[in-house]
């Protein structure tokens, strides 16, 4: 502390010069606009350089794991393209391409939070609607709440708020809620699936065929641990995301061309049962 | 002493109304701006202390500042001018051999007119940069920045020059 306080001394000149110096570079930032707005600009263009920096090294350091994820993907779509070839039927080939795909990047989002969002750099200019399906190159993420003209906003699978029902692919049997209860981002709760279905640990919850927004046999997650309480007729299961939400990136936003349709024809059959009523 | 700093204080005070109401009213060029007011503060004596010095440059800069409504470009651009005077005056001169010549200044009989123009228009441009950085404030105008401060520095060089030998009438 001495030495501090003689280093002062020492350069109590310097320091005041420096000081006054300072104060007269304060009056020209406080009291000249252009000034004012040159600097605040030149600070803000330097913090969003040097965190796009960061980001892009991140990014580039993350590559060894999305290009694992994308080889799964690929060996995935492999498997569905080969049995999905039907070469007679070109209502059921127009059928199959009911699908329509826009890829997209993670621009924000929270997965610490009860309710955790992603914001993607894609909105109602490339066609995006609100409850489309949202995958990751490991499975599905969420479905699309919200918007704009280049935004969306994503309601991911770890939200307290968010519910699906998948299907388990090994027991082909579609049933039960998938909800996460807020805690850690790896893990989701699947309930209402009976004692009596010979439920496994390692099996895999998939999207469900009767899904409107998501492709069926995307991948949810797989099966860690049963548990069931003695009163209660259904099991309590922890499930492993198949999604990393930490460590997503890009994303592919799925369009089901045929939903209009299908809305028409539910609320024409929903408004005869009504009347009928 | 204290009438010492009282006259230091004066001739500040009548350098600034003569910088704001005849030199500003003179309009040389887009390029050209003297600040002859300069003077009153290049010239104070060795003998005084930089402390009060650094205080006079300040208070000199920020009336210039509220006088032209370019608030801080002077008070910065004079405190840097008296901090590297003082330090030129410890490292550069010789000030005991200036002072046995007579002297409270530094003159053309110490080192000639050479060394005299060098060391007054160094500690000009100091004032001068700092000024224009401030000024433009963009780095798109370095080259016009330069400029500015090698002609205005010279002008105000040789403004001061006039005003000693000519109308004050001291030796320079």
């Amino acid at each position: 502390m001495s030495y501090l306080f003689r280093l002062i001394r020492n350069n109590s000149y310097g320091l005041l010069a420096f000081i006054l110096f300072l104060v007269g570079y304060w009056q020209v930032l406080r009291f000249n606009n252009y000034q004012n707005s040159f600097y605040f600009n030149t600070a803000i263009n330097f913090t969003n350089y040097v965190s796009n920096v960061k980001f892009e090294t991140k990014q580039f350091f993350n590559l060894p794991n999305e290009n694992a994820a994308l080889v799964q993907q690929n060996a995935r779509l492999l498997v569905l393209l080969k049995n999905n070839i039907a070469k007679t039927d070109t209502w059921l080939n127009a059928y199959k391409n009911r699908y329509e795909v826009t890829v997209a990047k993670i621009v924000s989002g929270s997965t610490q939070n009860q309710n955790n969002y992603f914001t993607i750099n894609r909105g109602t200019k490339q066609g995006l609607y609100i409850g489309e399906a949202v995958l990751g190159p490991q499975g599905a993420v969420g479905i699309i709440i919200q918007t704009s003209e280049y935004f969306s906003l994503v309601m991911p699978l770890i939200n307290t708020k968010y519910k699906i029902t998948p299907e388990i692919l090994e027991l082909e049997y579609s049933n039960g809620v998938v909800s996460w209860p807020g805690r850690d981002a790896e893990y989701l709760e699947l309930t209402g699936i009976s004692k009596f279905k010979p439920l496994k640990e390692g099996m895999h919850l998939v999207t469900s065929k009767y899904s409107k927004a998501f492709p069926p046999g995307i991948p949810i997650g797989t099966i860690e641990k049963i548990s069931s309480e003695p009163n209660s007729s259904f099991y309590t299961v922890k499930v492993k995301t198949a999604a990393n939400f930490n460590g997503l990136n890009n994303l592919y936003v799925v369009k089901h061309t045929y939903v209009p349709q299908i809305d028409t024809m539910e609320a024409q059959i929903l408004m005869e049962d009504l009347d009928g009523n | 002493m204290v009438i010492e700093y009282l006259k230091i204080l004066l001739g500040i005070i009548i350098a600034i109304l003569l910088q704001y109401f005849i030199i500003d009213e003179i309009n040389l060029s887009a390029w050209i701006k003297p600040f002859p007011y300069v003077m009153s503060l290049l010239f104070i004596a060795f003998e005084r202390n930089k402390y009060v010095q650094l205080l006079f440059a300040f208070l000199a800069g920020m009336t210039m500042d509220l006088l032209h409504g370019t608030y801080g470009y002077h008070t910065a651009a004079c405190v840097a001018m008296i901090y590297f005077k003082t330090k030129a005056e410890e490292k550069i001169l010789n000030t005991e051999a200036i002072v046995l010549q007579g002297s409270h200044q530094l003159t053309i009989n110490f080192r000639g007119f050479g060394f005299y123009a060098l060391y007054f228009l160094a500690l000009i441009a100091i004032h001068h940069l700092v000024f224009f950085i401030f000024d433009y404030y963009k780095w798109a105008a370095f080259f016009r920045i330069s400029f500015c401060t090698i002609l205005s520095s010279l002008a105000t060089f040789a403004l001061i020059y006039l005003i000693k030998t000519y109308i004050l009438r001291i030796r320079a």
